[in-house]
């Protein structure tokens, strides 16, 4: 059965098993996720099951279309519920958080692009500002990695991530209004 | 599995065991998929994957998922049911008492009737001389019937019933031996109404013994 299929089994028997070979292959990326919010071990071991919990309930009334993603949104609403329930200040960088939620809003952009669409992308280009476009310009036509760029440009690790990201975004958006 | 592939990945490309080319495809990946990319920033943090934690989440995971069985289990006896079948077994019982009550008073009703039948007989009645007249149905249904008739009557009576028949009727009704309105009432109804007569004639004679 493919997930799909698990999923539409579950909601009708509320069988455990089928529930557990739908989640389980999501563990190990779940547990990053929490340690990203959590950063502890335990808790973070902890919010995988209690998620499953969650979802024992929750999976046999809702209708979800795309589970991976349906999943991610769940895990980290539960783990920033958890951090406001601690009352524990974290440092999320806002920005990545941005870029991560309108990620989710817009999946499938990958249309064929015109001559057109080349020549805005230049221009667009042209209106970020320069770390964004070295870092999305060696990124994307060029195909360097992350410490390539590090080292090519001298920022640091997660500044070309976000610069990535952020630039990105800009561009996005820039492409769109034209 | 695509699980363990992407977790070998995860690790590599975080403890920095990539070639630029893999950690570039990562990367592009991971600006798409948002859930991967948490993932490897967490365990980024964590410097690493470690292999036994989420051995011991699959375990806990099984364990769970065999719970399930005894939650079964507990859930057929939940209250729900529970209840529903209470209100099944009230049903029943109900419905059971109904049926039987029906049958065992129609039962009752016959009975009442059986014993009436089989009360003792206290009439005796003969015709005395020279007379003809006789009942259709014969002196011992005759007594039988007068019997039920006189069920009301507690005393001991001797009387002696003169009458004439006219087309099988009682006539002229004369009751002698009795000081009792009611008794005479009751014999010459029963004399004239209910019964059909042979003959001409009749002078019988009713004894009515006490009641017990």
């Amino acid at each position: 059965m493919d997930e799909k299929e698990l999923l539409t089994y579950y909601k009708q028997t509320g069988d455990l098993n089928a529930l557990g070979r739908l989640y389980a292959p999501y563990m190990s990326l779940l547990y990053g996720v929490c340690y990203k919010y959590l950063q502890d071990e335990e808790r973070s071991q902890d919010a995988v099951m209690q998620i499953f919990e969650e979802l024992i309930v929750k999976l046999r009334g809702h209708e979800v279309e795309n589970f991976k993603s349906w999943l991610y949104v769940y895990a980290r609403n539960y783990c920033l519920m958890q951090l406001r329930k601690g009352k524990k200040i974290t440092n999320v960088d806002i920005e990545d958080n941005l870029y991560e939620s309108e990620q989710q809003l817009n999946q499938s952009d990958e249309e064929d692009w015109t001559e057109g669409d080349f020549k805005k992308l230049e221009t667009c280009l042209g209106t970020l500002n320069n770390e964004q476009e070295t870092c999305v310009r060696l990124f994307y036509l060029e195909q360097k990695c992350y410490r390539d760029i590090a080292e090519i440009t001298g920022f640091d690790l997660n500044k070309v991530k976000s610069f990535i990201q952020n630039g990105k975004r800009n561009l996005k958006i820039c492409m769109e209004k034209k | 599995m695509e699980n363990n592939y992407q977790l070998s990945r995860i690790h590599n490309y975080v403890m920095g065991l990539m070639s630029k080319e893999e950690m570039y495809a990562i990367e592009r990946e991971a600006l798409q998929d948002p859930f991967l990319q948490d993932a490897i920033d967490g365990y980024k943090m964590q410097q690493g994957v470690d292999a036994k934690q989420l051995s011991i989440l699959q375990q806990r995971l099984a364990r769970r998922v065999e719970t399930q069985k005894t939650d079964n289990n507990r859930r057929f006896f939940g209250w729900q049911r529970l209840t529903v079948a209470l209100a099944a077994a009230v049903l029943f019982v109900v419905a059971c008492s109904l049926v039987f009550f029906k049958f065992f008073s129609s039962q009752q009703e016959k009975k009442t009737e059986v014993i009436l039948m089989e009360q003792q007989l206290r009439v005796d009645s003969r015709t005395l001389a020279k007379n003809d007249a006789i009942p259709e149905m014969g002196w011992p249904q005759f007594n039988e019937e007068l019997n039920s008739e006189v069920r009301d009557i507690l005393s001991t009576e001797d009387v002696i019933v003169r009458f004439n028949v006219e087309n099988g009727l009682a006539t002229n009704v004369n009751v002698t031996g009795t000081s009792s309105p009611t008794v005479t009432q009751v014999i010459s109804d029963f004399i004239q109404h209910k019964i059909k007569w042979n003959g001409t004639r009749g002078e019988i004679s009713i004894k009515i013994g006490s009641k017990e």
